[in-house]
């Protein structure tokens, strides 16, 4: 017994080191970059937390083998140059970035680069050439938004059956929502709704679309969501709430946040995704040869606090459907 | 078991002597034993570990291949279940999808609104989240639902799906799986249509996205690091666990193990460890998913596979290394054991070999080896007995060879001593004596040789100055009255214990001396004594035989030496008679040649002579008739009426005519005179033979000599000495010959002496000496000059005809050759010159009194 004892030791101090380490166990402190059009994806962030809680499954700790540098642009696209550059003189190995502006500086910057969310079509925007072999330094979650358009209409005329007129709010100066929203006005065109187009490029232009909206009272509202939009959501929120307009929006937090419903991609499978991609990044993948992935499960997230507010009925076709309930 | 050896038992003083030698030896033993010893040992050890580790070997072997097949092939069939089990789980997957679709089937399109229709293909997209699309077509083909996640819902969009496959394969088989798709060309998806149990239950259609098998394929565990993946009919990869490359829309078709599987084959071991898609040498195991037509595939790393496999190999190598350990230390172990008494054996005998037999080796095996160390410590004992007799006979005997040896030494010496001053007999009988006096422990010795009859005493030892004065002095008579006389007349030894009582005549000598015993032993030569060696003591008593043979070898000794000088002496008195024959053979020898040589030369010129007389008698007696015709011609011419010039010219031409013809005449008569010279060494005799006083000769030959050179140089000068021999006397001779010969010899003294004087010494003054000596049947004449002397590469050829150093027109070079002609070939005589350059010259020429016949008869030939 004793022999055998001995000899198992010897073997297992033979084999020690003979196993497999990951790179996260390697000791290299791997350094991420995420950078927001408006605010920082910081830990503590909704996104944030989608990421470091996906990297930690995958292995990784922040402040120990991993570093996480947050930047948001606050609504400024002018900043997001330099504020690339800045992420990128801070040695990222990978960055995280939100919003077709953002990769589209990304894209020439030369740092693997995976974009989450936000990013529209970018086979049709011309970001990469295809999906399965994006090429260059970026990958990302692809969104299929300008199609869900029409589905976010389809839900807005089943919340409001004589839906007519539609007001359409969204960031004009951004390439990928000009042609979500063209793919949303076709859509409602084909529904026989006319569109009343809002589009705006700055936070005063709200007041401004507003007022249009006062004077030419539309039927329901669909917001594009891109950083403006989305740092402006309060004030959308009031303002439908207000003239109890319905409104659909694209991303579920926007209906957590006050907004009355949003169909979309998951935020957090697309963060999820996006984390595994970083993952696959730091083992040392190349962006270009990771293909863009598409969210598999778009949620109908209903906020009845704020059809209650607005003494909206909401069908009970349509709350029996929805994948989540805010009440 | 017990081994000892004992070297620090104490030597015998007999045995450490004898163990000198063997040392030397010794010192070389230690490196050779060391050397034997390790081969035994490693013998024993690698023969040992060559058993024990070809048994261990062996085993690990066989358990290796063993556990190797049952391993591999335990894994192949683990790795098989896993893939049957996966698809079995994918089928699960497609199977729920489909039983949901299937609640969508159960209601005729009869009944019911569209609208809770589309609701409930609402509720089944959020229920199912692999459904991205949902259709519903009537049995008549025609689509009457379609609702989507991304697109908005249709309703009686009245497409015709009649033709459809997804119809119409759905309507025969109930349910159609469509081929993989891939949307975007990236995301794989396949069209399940299930048709409703009743036939007006239509067909429903779902785009079923198969992104989502990704969670089932992800969720499967293939060991550590092993993957499973999902592969269509086509070989498109539809599920994996890296995402990516499923949505790469990866070509999987390529990989063996893939084909293999497509094509239907069972996978062989050869396809184990074919690479993986990342190039990762995987084991594979498949499956089919049914009824999809795809398939399940599990693969797991080589490196993991065996990684048990490994370990185990890695144990078992442990094992083998530590058991060849224990092999070789149980062998050194028990080669120690073997080898430890055969080393102290190999070690006691190696010591009684260097001679040490106290040496007893201690063995406690209990074994043969023990009983062969006490045979050795038996064979020790038993030999250290014999060495010890041994030892004592060999003292005995080197006590007798010591003495012996003193003797030898002692005989030696006084060969060396005889051989040494072999021919100084005084010495060698001396040293005999005194040898032999020493070795016979004598008070005195002597040695006697007879010198006619009597004993004439030559060698003495040790005896005082008077004794040896007396002994010296008076020889003993040869006759029997003496032990001495007895020895020799008898050539018996002679030996006289109590010399007091014995009868002799020697009482004086006794009294002398005062010794009591005394020994004679004869010298004998031939059986006849020539001489007695005697020894005395001053102690009665008989001289041992050993003493008596020394002394007889003493005494043959002498005899020996005697006779070798005797031998010597006639040998040199031999030798000095044979060369003295020697001497007058070479000297007849040389002269014979010369005279040979000279003769021929002779000849020669005699014969030249006798041919140029004839000719040169014509040229003298013309040419002095010319002369005479010349005057006649003047006469004639006188007379003749001339005028004065032709007169003067006649005159002066026959006067020229007459001087010419003077001139022939004069050389004619010098080459008449040398001819005659010539012809002077073919005439036989020369005036009458008759003894004659050669003193006369000689002061003769002086006198014409030097009134011939005053006559012919008036201020010639020269010293004339006589050293005549009164005793010279008569010689039978050709008076006028020799005198010819001693004019030419005195003359080329002149002639030297003169030319001396002339090169320059100034104060010389030359002198020409004349010698005769009387030498009983010889006598013998010098010329002597103290001329320029002769060069010695001169001196050769003097006596060669017509060799001359005198300028041309003074000699005719015949003068010395005809003076040798004279001397040796006509009087038997000899002529030799002696001279040195720029001091004198000698000539000896030495006459027989008397002719000898063939002399004369042969001396000249005849002309």
């Amino acid at each position: 017994m004793k022999r055998r004892n001995f000899l198992t030791g010897l073997g297992t101090a033979m084999l020690a080191g003979a196993g497999m380490v990951r790179a996260q166990q390697s000791g290299k402190t791997y350094r991420l970059g995420t950078l927001h059009p408006v605010s920082a994806m910081t830990e503590t962030t909704p996104f944030g937390k989608f990421l470091i809680s996906t990297l930690t499954e995958r292995g990784y700790s922040l402040g120990q083998n991993l570093t996480m540098e947050a930047r948001g642009a606050a609504g400024d696209a002018g900043k997001i140059p330099a504020l690339l550059q800045d992420l990128k003189a801070g040695g990222a190995d990978a960055l995280v970035i939100v919003g077709y502006p953002t990769a589209l500086a990304a894209k020439s910057l030369g740092v693997p680069t995976v974009a989450a969310l936000g990013l529209g079509d970018p086979v049709a925007t011309g970001l990469i050439q295809s999906l399965a072999h994006p090429g260059g330094n970026i990958t990302g979650i692809s969104d299929a938004a300008a199609e869900l358009s029409a589905k976010r209409l389809s839900l807005l005329t089943q919340l409001s059956p004589g839906l007519k007129r539609v007001a359409m709010l969204w960031n004009k100066d951004d390439l990928g929502m000009t042609l979500r929203y063209e793919a949303s006005a076709k859509a409602a065109r084909a529904l026989g709704v006319t569109v009343l187009a809002l589009g705006v490029s700055e936070p005063d232009d709200f007041n401004e679309a507003f007022t249009v909206m006062d004077g030419e009272r539309p039927d329901a509202i669909l917001m594009v969501a891109d950083a403006l939009t989305n740092l402006n959501r309060k004030r959308v929120f009031e303002f439908a709430a207000q003239r109890k307009l319905p409104a659909v929006y694209e991303y579920d937090f926007l209906a957590r946040d006050g907004g009355l419903m949003s169909y979309g991609p998951d935020v957090r499978e697309s963060f999820e995704r996006a984390a595994d991609l970083v993952d696959r990044i730091f083992r040392g993948a190349n962006p270009g040869d990771l293909p863009f992935e598409q969210p598999t499960r778009y949620p109908l997230v209903l906020n009845l606090n704020t059809a209650k507010a607005m003494g909206l009925d909401i069908p009970p076709t349509l709350s029996a459907l929805a994948d989540e309930v805010i009440e | 078991m017990t081994i000892s050896l004992h070297p620090d038992t104490p030597q015998g003083h007999g045995q450490a002597r004898t163990m000198e030698p063997t040392a030397v030896a010794g010192a070389a033993q230690p490196k050779a034993a060391a050397r034997s010893r390790s081969r035994l040992f490693i013998k024993y050890v690698a023969l040992f570990v060559a058993v024990v580790g070809i048994a261990l070997l062996s085993n690990g072997i066989f358990e290796v291949i063993f556990y190797y097949r049952e391993h591999k092939a335990a894994l192949i069939r683990i790795q098989h279940e896993q893939a049957v089990a996966a698809a079995a789980k994918i089928s699960q997957f497609v199977k729920e999808i489909e039983s949901q679709l299937g609640w969508t089937t159960q209601l005729p399109w009869s009944a019911g609104s569209i609208e809770q229709r589309r609701f409930d293909a609402l509720r089944l997209l959020r229920q199912v989240p692999a459904i991205t699309e949902l259709a519903q077509v009537d049995a008549s083909g025609k689509e009457r639902l379609r609702v989507s996640r991304l697109a908005m819902d249709v309703i009686d969009s009245g497409i015709d799906l009649s033709n459809d496959p997804k119809f119409t394969e759905a309507v025969a088989h109930k349910v159609y799986y469509g081929p993989v798709y891939f949307r975007r060309e990236s995301e794989p998806y396949m069209t399940l249509a299930l048709a409703g149990t009743r036939k007006d239950a239509g067909v429903s259609i779902a785009e079923v996205n198969l992104k989502l098998i990704w969670d089932v394929v992800s969720q499967i565990k293939v060991g550590e690091h092993g993957r499973a993946y999902v592969v269509g009919a086509q070989g498109r990869l539809i599920a994996h666990p890296d995402i990516s490359l499923v949505l790469r829309n990866t070509d999987m078709s390529k990989l063996v193990q893939v084909k293999a599987s497509l094509a239907g084959e069972v996978m062989s071991d050869e396809l184990q460890g074919a690479p993986n898609i990342q190039g990762q040498r995987v084991l594979t195991a498949s499956a089919p998913i049914a009824p999809l037509r795809w398939t399940m595939f599990v693969e797991l790393p080589v490196e993991e596979a065996y990684a048990s496999l490994y370990t185990a190999l890695e144990r078992l190598a442990i094992v083998l290394l530590a058991a060849s350990i224990f092999a070789v230390l149980a062998g050194i172990f028990l080669a120690r054991r073997m080898v430890g008494p055969i080393q102290a054996l190999r070690a006691g005998a190696a010591r009684m070999g260097g001679g040490d037999f106290s040496q007893r080796i201690s063995i406690k095996t209990g074994d043969e080896l023990e009983g062969l160390a006490d045979q050795f410590n038996d064979m020790g004992a038993r030999l250290q007995e014999s060495y010890a007799d041994l030892e004592n006979k060999v003292e005995q005997r080197t006590a007798e060879l010591t003495e012996s040896l003193q003797q030898q030494t002692a005989t030696s010496n006084v060969l060396k001593v005889i051989s040494r001053s072999a021919f100084d007999l005084e010495s060698v009988m001396n040293t005999l004596t005194r040898s032999a006096q020493e070795l016979c422990g004598a008070t005195g010795g002597g040695l006697f040789l007879r010198d006619g009859d009597r004993l004439v005493c030559k060698g003495i030892a040790a005896v005082d100055a008077t004794v040896r004065e007396m002994m010296l002095r008076n020889p003993v008579p040869l006759d029997g009255e003496s032990h001495m006389g007895r020895a020799v007349l008898t050539g018996t030894v002679v030996n006289i214990p109590d010399f007091e009582n014995s009868s002799t005549n020697l009482r004086q000598f006794q009294q002398a001396i005062g010794f009591k015993s005394f020994l004679a032993v004869p010298l004998m030569r031939e059986g006849r004594g020539v001489g007695v060696f005697t020894l005395s003591r001053n102690e009665p008593g008989l001289f041992s035989q050993r003493q008596v043979e020394l002394v007889q070898g003493f005494a043959d000794q002498a005899v020996i030496a005697i006779e070798n000088v005797r031998l010597f002496d006639e040998v040199q008195a031999r030798t000095q008679e044979l060369s003295r024959s020697l001497d007058d053979l070479r000297t007849a020898q040389d002269r014979l040649i010369q005279t040979e040589k000279l003769a021929s030369l002779g000849q020669l010129t005699a014969g030249i002579a006798h041919e140029i007389k004839n000719p040169l008698n014509f040229v003298n007696n013309f040419s002095a008739l010319s002369s005479e015709l010349i005057d006649e011609l003047n006469e004639v011419l006188k007379s003749a009426n001339l005028d004065e010039k032709t007169r003067e010219e006649i005159e002066e031409l026959t006067h020229m005519l007459k001087g010419n013809l003077e001139k022939v005449v004069q050389h004619g008569k010098r080459a008449d005179s040398i001819v005659k010279n010539m012809l002077l060494h073919s005439r036989e005799g020369s005036g009458e033979r008759r003894p004659a006083d050669i003193n006369a000769i000689v002061e003769e030959s002086l006198n014409l000599a030097y009134h011939g050179a005053r006559a012919e140089r008036p201020g010639f000068n020269i010293t004339l000495k006589r050293e005549l021999d009164p005793e010279a006397g008569m010689a039978d001779l050709y008076p006028q010959e020799i005198t010819r010969v001693f004019l030419n010899l005195i003359s080329n003294g002149f002639y030297a002496a003169t030319k001396r004087k002339e090169i320059g010494e100034q104060d010389f003054e030359p002198t020409l000496t004349a010698s005769t000596r009387d030498l009983g049947d010889r006598v013998e004449i010098r010329i002597r000059d103290n001329g320029i002397g002769i060069p010695p590469e001169v001196k050769e050829k003097i006596f060669n005809p017509f060799f001359t150093t005198k300028p041309a027109g003074e000699g005719t070079g015949l003068g010395l050759s005809m003076s040798h002609d004279i001397v040796v070939k006509q009087h038997g005589g000899t002529i030799d010159v002696d001279t040195r350059p720029g001091a004198f010259t000698e000539f000896i020429i030495t006459l027989p009194r008397q002719l000898a016949a063939q002399e004369i008869a042969g001396g000249r030939q005849a002309v």
